[in-house]
């Protein structure tokens, strides 16, 4: 069959067919989800964790060093987030995407992202400049993390890894992760489902709450605090 | 070992061994790279193909529609960066990044964003207009492609597909999507450049291709067009 064809075939059976929507409460896996229009919907938090600048690092300095960076960040990031329960579900050259499920989801995701700017902060920065016996580069980051019903489908393209996820917390984890004056940033959906040891520190409101001015003045939430390992 | 310590050796670990560098003329895959600093470096164009405003999608429509968007739409991008030699390198939510190599890299991933727009134009939009009447929907995305040096690492957490993509080409590929109309596929000048004639001109003789300056980067000379090829 012609590629035009096969694809067009693809596409009609895509739009034509009926979903077959279950309610999901384990993190989805491409084996778990059918080829056909089968799609497992689940309330999911999503955390994006996202490497600051890396057009900078890649255009400034030599390649090697960019890839320890980016290998560091991509590796304490993913290891933070096993650790408070969430699985990885996607990577995308310098950011990592994560799913959260069950009655902690947005604790635990916060819990992660103040860990992660807590090995960036404390661990990789320190160890880049003990290394290199100066200061050559600091590492920036932002995490974005939203919670909302996502819907869950295959792409049929790949073997692995080849899965959608639909849903606000999808989209608005990635947009929240490109956002810079907060290491982290969270929908009130999130702060609202917050647990006090991620919302306070002694006693104090860790979140700023600001006004996401492009996305129709939506309450989001920042903090630059870090949960130290 | 506590968390902590786990992760400062391996912190640690990365930072004092010695990164390997080699030529590849392939696309790695993950296998071909082994998983401490090892390296391999290739000359690469990479494609990344965005659908636009998939937050709107998923905020205004239902979410098996939007996920019969998505599908759609990556599977073809998919399809046709294999169908060009290109190799599908990474999925991450609304958009799809391919890597292309050897000599006719260029011109196969420009033929590629072509043709990819020619899915959305002609394959695309058509069954969702029949399906649910002509204004219900209309996809859009954006293309962007750019060529460089690349450096090939693993990350080392999952089995599959954690390979890192370090380079120009990567990020300039993907900020090029980030670009708004009138165009919709967006190539640098090291693109253009080296690309044939068959995907500069179209069948008519005149070129496809507006010159212009990306502003925020430093007036980098880029292309944009919203041709397609006609297969």
């Amino acid at each position: 069959m012609a590629l035009k064809d096969d694809i067009e075939t693809k596409i009609n059976n895509v739009l034509s067919e009926q979903w077959d929507t279950r309610d999901g409460t384990a993190v989805p896996h491409d084996k778990s989800v059918s080829l056909s229009n089968e799609a497992v919907e689940i309330d999911a938090t999503v955390l994006y964790a996202d490497l600051t600048d890396s057009t900078t690092l890649v255009d400034s300095y030599p390649q090697w060093f960019a890839a320890e960076i980016y290998k560091m960040y991509l590796a304490c990031a993913s290891r933070i987030i096993g650790n408070e329960g969430g699985t990885v579900t996607a990577y995308d050259g310098d950011r990592v995407m994560a799913v959260f499920l069950g009655d902690y989801k947005n604790s635990s995701a916060v819990k992660a992202a103040l860990k992660i700017n807590a090995v960036v902060r404390d661990h990789i920065n320190p160890g880049i400049k003990n290394r290199y016996n100066q200061h050559i580069y600091t590492v920036r980051q932002t995490v974005g993390i939203d919670s909302s019903k996502l819907f869950v489908a295959k792409t049929g393209v790949r073997g692995a890894n080849d899965l959608v996820w639909v849903g606000r917390a999808a989209n608005y984890a990635a947009k929240l992760s490109a956002l810079s004056t907060f290491n982290t940033y969270i929908t009130h959906a999130v702060y609202n489902k917050l647990s006090n040891e991620t919302k306070y520190s002694k006693g104090v409101d860790m979140w700023n709450k600001r006004v996401w001015k492009p996305m129709n003045d939506f309450t989001i939430y920042g903090s630059n605090f870090k949960w130290s390992l | 070992m506590t968390f902590k310590d786990d992760l400062q050796t391996k912190i640690n670990t990365i930072f004092n061994t010695k990164m390997v560098t080699r030529s590849g003329t392939a696309v790695p895959n993950d296998t071909s790279v082994t998983l401490g600093s090892d390296g391999v470096e290739i000359d690469a164009t990479v494609l990344y193909a965005d659908l636009s405003e998939s937050t709107k999608l998923v905020d205004t429509k239902y979410a098996w529609f939007a996920a019969q968007v998505y599908k759609s739409y990556l599977l073809s991008a998919a399809q046709i960066i294999k169908d060009e030699d290109g190799e599908v390198t990474a999925y991450d939510g609304d958009r799809v990044m391919g890597v292309f190599v050897g000599e006719y890299k260029n011109t196969h991933a420009v033929r590629a964003a072509l043709r990819i727009n020619t899915a959305v134009t002609r394959q695309i939009n058509p069954v969702i207009a029949r399906k649910y009447g002509a204004n219900d929907y209309i996809v859009r995305h954006t293309v962007g492609v750019d060529t460089s040096k690349l450096l090939v690492a693993k990350t080392g957490i999952r089995g599959a597909n954690d390979l890192v993509w370090i380079g120009r080409a990567s990020n300039y590929a993907a900020k090029l999507c980030n670009l708004k109309e009138p165009y919709n596929i967006w190539i640098t000048k090291a693109v253009y450049d080296m690309m044939t004639n068959m995907v500069k001109n179209a069948g008519t003789g005149e070129n496809m291709w507006s010159k212009q300056l990306w502003t925020p980067m430093n007036n980098f000379e880029i292309y944009g067009t919203t041709y397609i090829w006609d297969y």
